[in-house]
């Protein structure tokens, strides 16, 4: 029985640490990030911040979910002859040492059906894949602006 | 200056450049004087105006207390107008941010501010209802109006304003209401008299279209 106990604690342990691990050897960082708080009931939102790499190879975003919401996509704004038109991205490269800008009107995170409804104020948690099959947590702010 | 240009291509040019001017001239001449007015046009940073405001056809909408809209409810009051989709999560709640922002920029003209409406006129009457457009544009301001209908009435109107737009199919077939909408992105500048005066393309600064606007409706007015 204290066999099992202390099993359950080392993996518990473990468990919690985990994150901090792959927070440290993480070469992608995230800033600034924030949601673009919505008209309430609305099923999409935008979610925008700056992704840093600092390693020394190019690295892709090759998903990023958040349990606030259903689903997420990469997407971005163009303006073409005077029209606005969004396509997802499906997959965002990061050059060595680089930084890429999610803000509005340009690259963003397309929100899908948020789990419950979100007001300024409120944090939302996300996880962020890398291509070198780094993970990445990181939370954003709901704003309104 | 190109020494290589040919005499006689030097002259049409000459020929063609000042019939240009000329009629340009005439042109500007012509609205100076249709507008009764000798105050030279207002210098824009922001907006281009329209050398003579443009009536709208006859269109019948609904606003998102599912009453009729149509050009009589444009009488008397200054509106920005703008064309969109509530799904859209980038540029649709940008711009609308942002008049809300310009608006709050006019209100050292406490008159003007006061007869200034935003309207919003959706692209999606497939998936923008009026109950769906209430909570939407009520979120941005009291002042706002949204507005949707039938494919003929919203096409009718974005016509004359030189808006496009186009709906995409659906992404999956199991989501029939998963679809993005292309649309101009310009904002419109609609006067008291129901009438297309000026168009804002591309600017991001709320104080700029402010001030223009300020500036073209005291120059109207
Ligand atoms: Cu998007």
């Amino acid at each position: 029985m204290k066999l099992l106990s202390a099993f359950f604690y080392v993996c518990l342990t473990l468990l919690t640490l985990q994150p901090v691990l792959a927070a440290d050897s993480a070469t992608l960082q995230v800033e600034n990030a924030w949601v673009r708080e919505g008209p309430p009931g609305m099923p999409m939102m935008g979610g925008f911040m700056s992704v840093t790499n600092n390693s020394t190879g190019d690295v892709s975003i090759t998903r990023i979910s958040s349990p606030a919401f259903k689903s997420i996509e990469l997407h971005e704004t163009i303006m073409q002859d005077g029209m606005a038109k969004m396509r997802e991205v499906s997959e965002l490269r990061i050059p060595a040492g680089q930084t890429v800008v999610l803000e509005p009107g340009g690259k963003h995170m397309m929100l899908f059906n948020p789990v419950k409804p979100l007001k300024a104020g409120d944090t939302v948690t996300f996880q962020l894949s890398g291509s070198d099959d780094q993970r990445v947590e990181f939370s954003a702010s709901v704003k309104r602006r | 200056m190109n020494e290589k240009r040919k005499r006689p291509k030097g002259q049409l040019f000459a020929l063609v450049a000042s019939a240009v001017i000329a009629l340009l001239l005439g042109y500007f001449l012509g609205n100076y004087f249709e507008y009764g007015s000798p105050d030279k046009p207002p210098k824009l940073d922001s907006a281009t105006l329209l050398p003579q405001a443009a009536d709208l056809p006859d269109f019948e909408l609904m606003d998102q207390n599912g009453q009729v809209f149509n050009n009589q409810n444009l009488q008397g009051k200054w509106h920005f107008l703008f064309f969109g989709y509530t799904h859209c999560p980038d540029v649709c709640p940008t711009t609308l941010l942002r008049l809300t922002e310009v608006y709050n920029r006019t209100a050292a003209e406490h008159d003007l501010q006061a007869n200034t409406d935003v309207i919003f006129v959706s692209v999606d009457p497939g998936r923008d209802t009026p109950q769906h457009l209430k909570k939407y544009v009520e979120y941005f301001a009291k002042y706002f109006i949204g507005l949707t209908g039938k494919k003929e009435q919203i096409d009718k109107l974005s016509k004359a304003l030189g808006i496009a737009y186009s709906i995409h199919p659906p992404e999956a077939e199991d989501e029939p209401d998963n679809y993005l909408v292309d649309h101009s992105a310009a904002i419109l500048l609609i006067n008291p008299q129901g009438q297309f005066q000026a168009v804002f393309l591309g600017e991001q600064d709320p104080q700029k279209i402010a001030d223009d606007f300020i500036k073209i409706a005291k120059f109207v007015e």
